[in-house]
C-alpha cells in the first residue's frame, strides 16, 4: 500500500502542476465535446426552445438567448468546434511548418535563406488579418475558416523545425544514410524528422489554443459559419444585447473559452517543461 | 573489372575561411592537398596522420559526400564527380564506410532491424521475409547471436562493440566492393579492438579478392596488423606512400619516422629510456605557408624546406616520398 502510494507519488512529482492541470482541463473540455449530442437535450442552433432572455434554471442551465434558443446545447456545441478548428488548423499548420523548415534546415544554402525570409514575411502579417481576409473572400464556412487559420499559422512551427533539423542533421547517421544511398526524401522522412519533430510537439499544443482563439476572435467579429455553433458566435450574439443585462449571455460561452485556452497553454508549457529534464529540476 | 578498383588524382579540397559575414578571405585550409594513389582490387590500404591531417576529409571526398575543389576520384574507371546524383545513388552500395562515432552513425530511434532493412529496402526488391533472413545471416556473420535477440535492440541498449558491429553489418549488407573505416576501433578498449580487427581480417578473407579497405587511423599498430598499403598524410598533403612493412620498419620520411617512433611500447624499462624524437604542434592551418608544411618541426630542415614545397618523388623500393632529403 505504501509502496504504492510512493510510486504514485513520484509519477505525481514528475508531473508538474501546470502538466497536470493543463491534462484536466483540456480532458473534461474534449469529453464534453466529443459527448455533445449525449449531455445536451435540444437541437443546437435552434430558436424557440423556450421564452427568450430566461436566466439560467433547470431547462436551460445557462439561460436562453434572444430567440429562445439554449445557451448550454449551444455552448457545448461550440467546444466541439473549437476542438475541431483547432484541431485541424494545427495539422495543416503542421504539416506545412514541418516542410517548410526541414527542407531549408536540410539543404541550406539559398533555399533555406530563401524559405527562412519567407517565413519571416508570414510572420509579420498579422495572422488574425491575414484570415479575415482570407476568410471574407472564400466565404464564411467551416472548412474555410479552418484553412484560413491553418495556411496563416504555419511560421512558427518552421521556424522550430528548421532549428531542430539543424541540429540532428549533424548527427553522423544522416551521412550514413547518405553512404547508403538513400534519396533526400528517404532521409527527411525516415532518418531526420522522426529526430527533429519530438522537440516541436509541446508547441503544437500552444498552436492549438492559439488558433482557437483566432476562430473565437473571428466569430466575435461575425465571421463564422452560421451553420455551426461557435463560442465566437454567441459572444458574437451576446455582445449585441450587452446592455440589457443578460450576463449568461456571455458568461458563460466566455469562461468555457478562457478555460480552454488556459488548458492548451498550461499543457503545451507543462510538456515543455516535462520533456525538459533540465527545465524539471529546476522545480524541485 | 579491371585490376584498378580506386584512381585518385590530385585531389584537393580548400575550405574558405569566412573573417565576417560579409567578406570572403582569401585564406584557405587545406585539408586535403594534391592527393594522388593508385588502389587496386583486394588491396587493404592505411591512411594515417595526425588529427587534422585531412584523413577524414579524404574519405569523404572518395564517396563524394562532399565536392573537392578540383582534382579527380576514379571508382572502376568511373569518374565519381560526374555522375548524377541518382547514377551516384546506385553506385554507393559498391562504396560503404564505417563512421568513427559508433554511437552518432545509429539513429537513436531505429532498431537494429530496421538500421538493417532499410539498406535492402533501397537497393533490393526482396520481401519482408527475405529481408529478415538476410538480416539474421548478417547478424551471425558480424558475431551478435542470438541474432533474435540483437534485432529488436536499440542503439542505446547495445555496447560500444556491439554498435560497432552492427556499423559493420550495415557497411557490409550490400557487399561492397570498397569499404573505407574511419578510426573503427578509437573508440573501443583493447580487447575490443582485438575483436574487430579480427572481424575486419575475417570478413576481408571471406570474400578474399572482391574486397577492399581503406583503414584511416592513427594507430600506427592497427595499420601494421591489417594494411598492405599504408599513405601518410601531414597537413593535408601526402608525405610518404608505399609498403607497410618497408614504411614503419624504415620511415624514410621525417613525419613518419616521429610517428613510428611515438608509438608506446608496452615495456617500461624500454619507454623509460627511449626518446621520442620530435614534438611539437602543427603549423596553423591557416598561415599561408609555402614550402615545406613539416618545416618548423623537421630536425633536417634547411633553407630550402623553408621555401620550396618538396615533390613527391618515388625512391628505388617503390614507395613515394616527400622530402628534400630524398630529391
Amino acid at each position: 500500500m505504501i509502496l504504492l502510494f510512493h510510486s504514485l507519488k513520484k509519477i505525481f512529482s514528475n508531473l508538474n502542476a501546470r502538466l497536470l492541470i493543463g491534462i484536466l482541463l483540456t480532458g473534461v473540455l474534449t469529453i464534453l465535446g466529443i459527448s455533445a449530442p449525449l449531455i445536451t437535450w435540444y437541437p443546437p442552433l435552434t430558436a424557440m426552445l423556450g421564452p427568450p432572455y430566461q436566466p439560467p434554471s433547470f431547462q436551460h442551465p445557462f439561460g436562453t438567448d434572444d430567440l429562445g434558443g439554449d445557451i448550454y446545447t449551444n455552448t457545448i456545441y461550440g467546444i466541439r468546434t473549437s476542438l475541431i478548428v483547432g484541431a485541424l488548423s494545427a495539422l495543416i499548420a503542421l504539416i506545412i511548418g514541418i516542410i517548410i523548415g526541414s527542407v531549408a534546415g536540410y539543404y541550406g544554402g539559398f533555399l533555406e535563406d530563401l524559405l527562412m525570409r519567407i517565413t519571416d514575411m508570414a510572420f509579420i502579417i498579422p495572422q488574425f488579418l491575414l484570415a479575415l481576409i482570407i476568410v471574407t473572400i472564400l466565404g464564411p464556412n467551416i472548412y474555410n475558416i479552418i484553412l484560413a487559420i491553418g495556411v496563416t499559422s504555419w511560421p512558427g512551427i518552421a521556424r522550430m523545425t528548421r532549428a531542430t533539423t539543424l541540429s540532428v542533421k549533424q548527427q553522423t547517421f544522416i551521412e550514413a544514410a547518405k553512404v547508403l544511398g538513400l534519396s533526400d526524401i528517404k532521409i527527411i522522412f525516415s532518418e531526420l524528422l522522426p529526430n527533429s519533430l519530438p522537440p516541436v510537439i509541446p508547441y503544437i499544443t500552444l498552436q492549438i489554443s492559439s488558433n482557437i482563439l483566432v476562430e473565437a476572435g473571428l466569430g466575435f467579429l461575425g465571421v463564422s459559419d452560421p451553420n455551426v455553433p461557435s463560442l465566437g458566435m454567441l459572444l458574437n450574439n451576446a455582445q449585441q444585447h450587452i446592455l440589457m443585462n443578460v450576463w449568461w449571455m456571455s458568461v458563460f460561452p466566455g469562461v468555457i473559452l478562457s478555460l480552454m485556452i488556459l488548458g492548451f497553454n498550461l499543457l503545451g508549457d507543462g510538456l515543455i517543461e516535462y520533456m525538459n529534464p533540465r527545465l524539471r529540476r529546476k522545480m524541485y | 573489372m579491371t585490376d584498378e578498383l580506386l584512381k585518385v588524382e590530385h585531389l584537393k579540397k580548400y575550405f574558405p575561411i569566412r573573417k565576417s559575414f560579409f567578406k570572403r578571405s582569401s585564406l584557405y585550409i587545406k585539408a586535403v592537398d594534391d592527393v594522388s594513389f593508385i588502389m587496386r582490387r583486394g588491396e587493404i590500404l592505411g591512411v594515417v596522420g595526425e588529427s587534422g591531417s585531412g584523413k577524414t576529409t579524404l574519405a569523404r571526398l572518395i564517396l563524394r559526400l562532399i565536392k573537392p575543389t578540383s582534382g579527380t576520384v576514379y571508382f572502376d574507371n568511373i569518374d565519381i564527380f560526374k555522375l548524377s546524383e541518382k547514377e551516384m545513388r546506385r553506385l554507393r552500395p559498391k562504396m560503404q564506410m564505417i563512421f568513427q562515432d559508433v554511437t552518432a552513425s545509429l539513429n537513436p530511434r531505429k532498431n537494429v532491424r530496421d538500421i538493417l532493412a532499410q539498406v535492402y529496402k533501397t537497393h533490393t526488391s526482396l520481401s519482408k521475409k527475405e529481408i529478415d533472413q538476410n538480416i539474421e545471416k548478417l547478424l551471425i556473420s558480424v558475431g551478435l547471436t542470438p541474432p533474435h535477440i540483437f534485432m529488436n535492440r536499440y542503439p542505446h541498449e547495445l555496447s560500444g562493440g556491439q554498435r560497432q558491429r552492427v556499423n559493420i553489418a550495415r557497411a557490409i549488407a550490400l557487399e561492397p566492393e570498397l569499404i573505407i573505416a574511419d578510426e573503427p576501433t578509437s573508440a573501443l578498449d583493447a580487447s575490443l579492438k582485438r575483436q574487430i580487427v579480427d572481424l575486419f581480417k575475417h570478413i576481408y578473407e571471406e570474400r578474399k579478392g572482391k574486397l577492399s579497405y581503406i583503414i584511416i587511423s592513427h594507430d600506427i599498430s592497427l595499420i601494421y596488423s591489417l594494411t598492405q598499403k599504408t599513405l601518410v598524410m601531414y597537413l593535408g598533403r601526402m608525405v610518404e606512400y608505399g609498403d607497410t612493412k618497408k614504411i614503419i620498419h624504415d620511415p624514410k620520411h621525417p613525419y613518419t619516422m616521429m610517428l613510428i617512433s611515438a608509438v608506446p611500447i608496452p615495456d617500461p624499462d624500454i619507454e623509460r629510456n627511449r626518446k621520442i624524437f620530435i614534438g611539437g604542434e602543427p603549423m596553423t592551418l591557416e598561415s599561408a605557408f609555402t614550402g615545406c608544411p613539416f618545416y618548423n618541426r623537421c630536425p633536417f630542415a634547411t633553407e630550402k624546406c623553408k621555401k620550396e614545397t618538396p615533390p613527391l618523388v618515388r625512391l628505388d623500393d617503390g614507395r613515394y616520398v616527400a622530402c628534400w632529403l630524398y630529391s
